[in-house]
This record gives C-alpha cells, structure tokens and sequence, in this order.
C-alpha cells in the first residue's frame, strides 16, 4: 500500500509536523508509552506492584512456547478466526445478493440488518448464552426436547460453534452494509448484457458481480480478522469462558485472562507480544497474496 | 442509634453545618464488588449509612468496582499509581498477592493502634486463619461462605430416599433411586474446582499442596493427584457415564438453573446459594453436610470462599483510624448477626453465632447453621487453607481438565496429573516474586 | 427485473427470512425477558412477551445513576470520536499531501497502533492517566532529578476519552480517502495560490463530509460500548458508564438476579448506538463505499 502515493504535493517541512503533533503526541503519551512498559514487562517476572522484578530474558517466551497448551491455543485461535471471518462474509454476501435481487435498495431491510453491529461484544455473548445455555437457553432446552444433543458445557465443537456464531452475529450485519452498497453499485448494464448473453443468475454472480466485489471483500477480510482476533474476548468471556478443556481458549481471551485475572504480567505481556506479531504477519500476507488479486476497478 | 427526634436534630445541625463538617470529616474509600442493584450491595450500603450516621468523625465512601476481578485490578492500578482506596475487598485467588505485597498493613495493627482491642481467638478459626501470615492478621473476613449439599425434598420423597445421605455412598444410592424416579440429574455441583476438588481435600484430611497448601511456604507443588480425590474424581466420572451427575458449568448459574427447574435434585453449591434458592426455589428444600466418605472418623473443616477486607498501605492515621472504627463497628455481634441474617454469610465470630443461637435463628433456618459447624470442626495442616500463587490461572487449569474427566476425554489420573504438570511451574514462577 | 427465475428469487427469500430471525431471535428474547414481571419463572422458547416491559424500562430508567451514566456515555463517545476525527483528519493530510523526512517513520508508528489494543496495555496506560506527567518525570528521573511533577486525570472525561484516542483507524479510512481524491484538485489549489490550509479547509473538508459521517458512526460506537477501560478509570459513581450500569445488575456471587431489569437496562444501554447506526446509515455506507474506489 506504501507503492499507493500522491503524485501533486504541498511543499513545507515544518507544516506536516504541526498538522501530525496533536496525534504524535496522543500517542506518545497513551499508547507508546504504556506500550512500551507493557513490552519491557514480558521479559521480567514481577509481582503486580513491581516490587520484586526479576529479569528473565525470554523465559516468558520459552515456557509460551514449550507449552503444549498455547500451541492449542493458536490452533483454537486460528480455526475460530477462520470460522468467524467465512460464516460472517459468507452470511453476509448471502443476505447482500438476495437483497439486491429481491429488494433492491430497500433502506428497511438494510436497517433491520444492520443494528446487531452496534451491540456492544459484552451484551451480544450475554443474548446470546439466554438463548443457548445448556441449562436455561430457550434454543438449548428446545433442542434437547428435539433430542438433538447439544452440550457446549462439555463438546468443545458445541463450544465453538457458539461463539463463532455469537461474534458473527455481531459481524455479518457490518459486513451486509459493504456487501449491500457493493452490489448497488455495479452497474446494470454489465449484468444486462451478462443475461443477454445467456449467463444465469448464479453464473453472473461468479463471473461479474463476485470480481467487482474483490476489493471490498478484501477491506472485510482485513478487518473481520482483526475483529475476530481481537475484539471477541468480550464473547468468550460471558459465553464459554474459554472451555470446555480448553477448546475455546482463543489468545486474546488468555492475554486478557493472565494478565487482567491473574495478574501475571510478563506472561500476559509476552502473550500480547506474540499474538501482535501474528496479526501482523497475516496482514502482511493478505496485503502480499491476496490484494494482490483484487480488482480495484 | 438514639431516638427519632434527637436523629433529627442531628441531621438539621449537620446540614446547617455542612461546610464545616466537611472539612473534620474524613473520608475512607472502600472498594468493593457487590453491585449497589441487588441486595448484598443495598445491605453494605445500609451499613455504611448506619456507620455514618454514628459518628461524625470518619465517612465511609463505597465504590463498587465490578466484578472480583475488576475489583483487585483495579485496586493494584491505583496503588501504582498512588491512588488507591483504604479499604478494597479481594476475594480467595487474589487474597495470596496482596497477603505477600507491600502494598497492605495488617489489620491487627491498625485496629491496635486506634485503640481498639479485638479478641481475636474470638474469630471463628479456618475463617481468620486464611488471612493471618506470620502471626499477622493480614485482612478482615467480609464474606464468607463454604460449600454444603443442597438438595430437594420433594424429590427425595418421590423417589424413596427416606435419609439424606451423608457419605458419598449413601449420596451414591439416593443419586439412583432419583434417576429411577425421572430425574435427568440426580447429583450437580457448581463451582466445580472449589467444591468437587478442594473442598473433598479438606473434609478427607487429603493435602492439596506440599507445605500445608503453601500456607508455610509459596515455594510448594501440587500434590492431589497422589491422594484419594484422584479414586473421588473417578466415581463421579462413573456417574456421569451412570447419569448421576450433570455437569452445568463452573460458574453457579447453570446448577442454580437446573436445580430450580428440578433437573437437578441434589445440588453441591455455596452456602450463601441461599437467597438465590429460597427466592426460586417453588418445592420444599433443604440442605446438609458434605458428604464424607464412609471410612472417614474425622471429617475436617471444610474450606471457606468469599472476600476479605484489606487495608492498603500509604495512608494518613486518620484514615486509618476511620477503617478500624469501621471494621469494629462491623464485627459486632449484632451487625455480625444482621449479617448472616441478610447475606446468607456466615458470622466471623463466635459471639455472633451464639447471638444468633439465642435468638432461635437456626430453629427457623436450620440449614444457616450447618456452614458453621462444618467450619468449625478440628483443622489439620491440610485443612487451614490453601496460599498458592497465581491461584486464578491455576483454578483455570484445573477447571479445564475435569472437564476433560467429565467428557471422557482423559481418565481421573490422567487429568489429575496433568493439572498437576500444568499447574506447579506457576506456583514456582509466583514464589520466586515472593522470595 | 433482467430475467423471471422463480426458484432463485424463492431461494433469495428463504435466505433473507432465515437471515433476519437468526438476527434478531438474541434480541427478540432479551424483549421477552424485559417483559416479565418480578416473580415469571424461567422461560421456553413459546414464552410470550409478558405485560411489564413498559415498566421495567421505565424501573431500569428511574434507577439511581443511570440517566447520569447515558449522560456519561454520550460525553464519552461523542469525545472519543470528535478527538479522533480531528486530530486523524490532520495526521492523515500531512501524510498523503506533504513529502517530508521521516515520512514513513511517522506513517509505521500510526500504523503499529492498530495492532495492540487498549485491554492488552490497560494497566501501565492507567499510571499514565493517574499521572499524566508520569512519561516526563520518569525520562529526567533517569538524569538523577525529582521534579515531582503530578497531574491526574482520573475520574475525568478527558481520562475516559484521551486514551481511547490513541489509536489509528481514524488516519487510515481518511488516509485512504485522501489518495482517491483527484489530483487535479491540489494542483487548481497551487496554481490560484492557495495555501495548504486553505485547500483543507475549503476543498479537502467538504469533499470528506460523507467519510466523516461513516467515521462518526463507527467511533461513537466503539467509544459507547468501552468497558474495561471506564470501569478502571473511574472511582466515583457519577462517572461511570452505562455499559458498567448494565454489568452491576449482574450478580457477582450466589445473589439474586433481576434478569427483566437487566434486560430491560441493556435495551436502554443498546438504544442509543442502535439509533445512531440505523438514522445515519446512509451516510455511513456512502463513506465507506466511496473511499474503497
């Protein structure tokens, strides 16, 4: 994206500093500074007044990565984030095309979909587990008088496919209002002319209207994983409390749970490190494998 | 309190004097996590109120804080950055941290030097004896509750079990007759680490941990996967593969749930589960011991949860002075008593108890004096209390794996030694903070 | 209509009404809840609406802070995202209409932000807000000198709003924005003379008007449904938030739970954000849409 630049510029080079101050300084302040003690913290083990602080190089990291827990956790993280970003999007495209089909630009539908995304991730996992709670759900009591077996307390999978379901909830209504707009936006001709050719309604789809969307889809990919990275302790928390056995035990949910429950700072601190490094290495690789395959028409 | 009109009179000269007031009046922050919405919160404040009313020297100024959780975080926030309150209330896994910080004075000092003089061997032991390091009493009990067997009668009734069990055998047998009778879950617990793992170490006299569970020493390693709880994890593996035993989650709203909707007919839970049960519950209830096992002469004291009060260092005297008035002003008996009555805690000192006594309480609830006596039985070094660091991610670990016992994904050794594995490398890394 | 396929435009509307009671079941029963009176029992999923969801709100309403916590929450989100809109819409011009040293430099320390959020830095950013002068004092600590500078920011807005601001997302959505703007624009500026203030103010602003309504939307939001961060902050119970006001109606040990009232308090937290998405959401679609160009 740096490749990205302003051909016509303004001369000056103390302007550009006065015009970047107020944020410089914002975050020098609130962010690099408390960031910077957050880092320091993973290579200490201390007490939570830092009394005591004991360096230790990068025990942290080690006993991280000598776990064979933690490398559960990644996998847990990576096949939740998968989980979270494909059933939001798909779900989300889904609803677009048949709502570009059948309603076209109707301002009622996009708003009755569109309000989840301002619920607060707290109170979502809290709707959530009334409606799924193996003991006093409504669906959960429903499903068992179906005889449908559904035990997220004990079936890691059950588990999972809650929480993916509640941070979704929460997402697809986001990703419908880009998908949504998307579509509004092609232009009727290219699909006139598609149908005039002969091309049904799912082969224009595949053929037109999914490549024209490449270039939002890719914002969403990009931020439905950052949201699913990040954003989603608030879930695990109130829903699954990251079991059974661990299966639903996403990072952030354990940076948040050493750090802030346990106070075992350096560990969590080391956590935080890690799981930054992560997200930078996917969003690196999305902007390297696959911006690359967008169409910015 | 004096009488309605001297009351007034006190309040009008008050107000007159307001500003004045204000400045001899000094202010004692107390941080707490009972939400001012429900009703534990509306009795602390009506304490703080009451206590206010008293005297005009101190003003004790609540804050909830939020969750347990919220509650200590914020508090070590705030002693970092040097705001922190007089008084927070940390409740069992953060109580170690703070007990080994500098960052309290033992209440027992300041209470001393305020002039006030506590019989402390009037305290009700296992309950004191969690707070007190190095002949020091560390903090003052708030809340306190242990874990008791909950169960149905109406049930119990309906399926023949004519005596509640006392051993887990008896509990065993009843748990049969129930699933005969329809019921989908004869036996739950909830929060499971406390009451299905170290509360069965203490009534059986088992060790949780070396070193007295860390009471002597931090520096200490997990030891129960050597013990009988390992054979005790197993039976109830068997019961869950028998349905005798449902497992609704490790928090307490789940078995609350199933135990009000009569899935669940016996109900291992907190003795301070009875508000919530008594407003709920719609059939005829009861409660009992623990069950012990049937070989075991000598059940021990069973093991306390709740909150206690620290006092944070860095403050002036008058301060100070304001939370011991306070503190001694909340152990009273009568306020001790108002408190079992409205809390469903149980009462810190002996003296509250035999108040309570007196006055028939335990004729009307019966059950409210059972934590009592199981508290009060003979400790041993395993059954004093357990002091491990990192308590929080330990109880984590321990909740994940019996999950695994409980959907058969590992046998009970296999579990228990793997919460073992798991859990000793924290207490290690916590006692090296602490050295 | 390009063609008449009746299987299709069927499928369409399976997948729309499948779509809208998965997203709107959580909330149907969160109304269902706050509609039961004090003594319902629990509930199944043929519970009907109960008769008290009018007075339930109006309990949850009249509750001891809550006005003052909406109050509270709206100064908090409105400053959250007035901050940042300022000071991103700045940062974001100096960095794609200037070429200065350090360019990029700049450009990687707002970029790096995005990567570690405020729950993972909570603790060392609250010294920082208790002592704001704390980052100065501990640098001329290191020369050996005690200048014993002090200044909290504790129980204040700008406690709760500041920190929430240091973050990137702002700059980058206008960052974006700006590299679509045409370039003939800035040039037509330079030729009349204008100064580089003046393009922002005059040509730049109004062009962005729909960014920062789509911007206004997506920070109030986050701003409204902070949690850990006011319930740290803030000390003295006129400060809080009412997402905190919705978490104190939870019990936090075997207590007895209101479940109508919470409901009926989460309804009223989710209310505002809820309005704020679905009055502005043309403006918000139009501004993400556009600067995707």
């Amino acid at each position: 994206m740096s490749g990205r630049d302003k051909k016509v510029v303004f001369k000056g080079r103390v302007l550009p500093w006065l015009l970047l101050a107020p944020q410089l300084a914002v975050l020098a302040v609130f962010f690099f500074w408390p960031a910077g003690e957050g880092i320091v913290q993973a290579f200490f083990l201390s007490d939570p007044f830092f009394n005591t602080m004991i360096f230790v190089g990068f025990d942290n990291f080690r006993d991280l990565v000598t776990s064979p827990e933690y490398w559960d956790s990644i996998r847990v993280t990576l096949v939740f984030s998968l989980a979270t970003t494909a059933t939001a999007m798909g779900l989300a495209l889904a609803l677009a095309v048949a709502a570009d089909r059948v309603l076209h630009g109707s301002m009622v539908l996009r708003s009755l979909v569109i309000w989840p995304y301002a619920v607060a991730p707290a109170i979502a996992g809290m709707l959530w587990l009334f409606l799924f709670h193996p003991a006093f759900g409504v669906l959960a009591l429903a499903l068992r008088e179906l005889g449908i077996d559904w035990d997220p307390l004990l079936d890691g999978t059950d588990a999972m496919v809650l929480i993916v379901a509640a941070a979704a909830w929460k997402q697809v209504s986001y990703n419908f209002v880009f998908f949504f707009a998307g579509l509004q936006m092609i232009p009727r001709s290219l699909i006139e002319a598609a149908a005039i050719d002969g091309a049904g309604p799912l082969r224009r789809l595949r053929d037109i209207v999914l490549p024209l969307l490449s270039a939002t889809s890719f914002f969403l990919l990009v931020m439905n994983v950052i949201y699913a990275f990040f954003d989603t302790f608030g879930i695990v928390d109130a829903v699954t409390e990251g079991g059974p056995g661990g299966a639903t035990r996403i990072l952030v949910y354990k940076v948040y749970k050493d750090g802030f429950q346990a106070q075992d700072y350096g560990s969590s601190a080391a956590q935080s490190i890690v799981l930054m490094a992560i997200v930078i290495v996917l969003t690196f690789l999305q902007f390297r494998y696959v911006e690359r395959r967008v169409n910015y028409a | 309190m004096k009488n309605g009109s001297i009351g007034l009179f006190v309040a009008g000269a008050m107000l007159a004097l307001s500003s004045t007031t204000a400045l001899a009046t000094t202010q004692v922050h107390f941080w707490h996590a009972f939400s001012p919405d429900i009703k534990l919160g509306k009795v602390l404040a009506g304490y703080a109120e009451a206590f206010n009313a008293s005297q005009d020297d101190y003003e004790i100024v609540l804050t909830y804080k939020g969750t347990y959780d919220d509650t200590i975080n914020a508090t070590i926030a705030a002693v970092r950055a040097g705001k922190q309150p007089a008084i927070a209330q940390v409740h069992g896994p953060a109580v170690p941290t703070l007990i080994f910080s500098d960052a309290v004075v033992p209440v027992d000092q300041v209470m001393a030097d305020a002039g006030y003089t506590i019989e402390w061997e009037r305290f009700i032991e296992p309950v004191m004896a969690m707070y007190q390091f190095e002949g020091k009493q560390m903090a003052m009990p708030f809340n306190t509750s242990t874990p008791l067997m909950w169960y149905n009668a109406d049930a119990f009734e309906k399926a023949g079990v004519a005596e509640v069990p006392a051993s887990w055998d008896d509990l065993e047998a009843a748990a049969r007759k129930l699933k005969d009778a329809g019921y989908a879950c004869p036996v739950t617990s909830s929060w499971q680490e406390w009451v299905v793992l170290k509360n069965y170490t203490f009534v059986e006299d088992q060790p949780f941990a070396t070193k007295a569970n860390g009471m002597q020493d931090p520096d200490a390693e997990l030891t129960f996967n050597k013990t009988r709880f390992v054979d005790h994890l197993d039976r109830i593996q068997g019961w869950i593969k028998d349905g005798l035993y449902e497992y609704q989650g490790r928090q307490w709203t789940g078995a609350h749930q199933a135990f009000y909707n009569q899935r669940c007919a016996v109900m291992l839970e907190s003795s301070a589960g009875f508000g919530g049960i008594s407003q709920n519950a719609k059939f005829d209830f009861s409660a009992t011991l623990l069950p012990v096992e049937a070989d075991n002469e000598t059940p021990r004291n069973s093991l306390i949860g709740g909150a206690g009060l620290f006092l944070m260092k860095g403050l002036d005297k008058p301060v100070y002075d304001g939370a011991a008035a306070f503190f001694n002003f909340l152990a009273s008996p009568e306020m001790q008593y108002d408190w079992h009555q409205n809390s469903g805690y149980v009462p810190i000192t002996v003296d509250a108890y035999e108040l309570a006594k007196e006055k028939g309480y335990y004729d009307e609830f019966p059950h409210q004096e059972l934590a009592i006596k199981q508290l009060m039985r003979a400790p041993s070094d395993n059954t004093r209390g357990i002091r491990l660091g990192y308590m929080v991610q330990v109880d984590e670990i321990i909740n994940e794996e019996l999950e695994n016992v409980w959907s058969m994904k590992k046998s009970a050794q296999e579990a228990a030694d793997d919460m073992v594995r798991r859990g000793n490398p924290l207490l290690s890394r916590f006692a090296k903070t602490v050295e | 209509m390009i063609e008449h396929t009746p299987r299709f435009d069927a499928a369409c509307w399976l997948i729309l009404a499948i779509g809208l009671v998965a997203i709107f079941l959580p909330v149907y029963y969160a109304f269902v809840i706050a509609s039961q009176p004090d003594s319902a029992q629990s509930l199944d999923l043929m519970t009907p609406p109960g008769a008290y969801l009018w007075e339930n709100l109006r309990a949850a309403w009249t509750k001891d802070d809550l006005q003052r916590q909406l109050l509270n929450s709206t100064v908090m989100a409105l400053g959250i995202t007035a901050g940042k809109l300022v000071i991103s819409l700045l940062s974001a011009f100096a960095i794609t209409y200037f070429r200065f040293r350090f360019r990029m430099v700049a450009f990687w320390a707002i970029f790096i932000t995005l990567m570690l959020p405020v729950e993972v830095r909570i603790v060392p950013t609250f010294e920082v807000v208790a002592n704001v002068a704390r980052p100065l004092t501990s640098i001329i600590s290191l020369a050996g000198i005690d200048i014993g500078l002090n200044f909290s920011m504790l129980d204040t807005y700008s406690g709760l709003i500041l920190p929430l601001i240091a973050s990137a997302t702002a700059t980058f959505l206008f960052r974006q924005f700006f590299l679509v703007v045409p370039d003939g624009l800035c040039e037509a500026a330079k030729v009349d003379g204008a100064s580089p203030m003046r393009f922002f103010f005059d040509i730049l602003l109004p062009m962005s008007i729909t960014s920062i309504a789509a911007l206004f939307v997506i920070l109030f939001i986050y701003g409204w449904n902070q949690y850990l961060w006011p319930l740290l902050v803030t000390t003295q119970a006129d400060m809080t938030t009412v997402v905190i006001g919705v978490a104190r109606t939870l019990p936090t040990d075997n207590a007895d739970t209101r479940w109508n009232l919470t409901m009926a308090t989460t309804l009223l937290a989710m209310a505002p954000p809820v309005l704020v998405v679905v009055l502005l959401q043309r403006w918000f679609v139009r501004g993400l849409v556009d600067q995707e160009k």
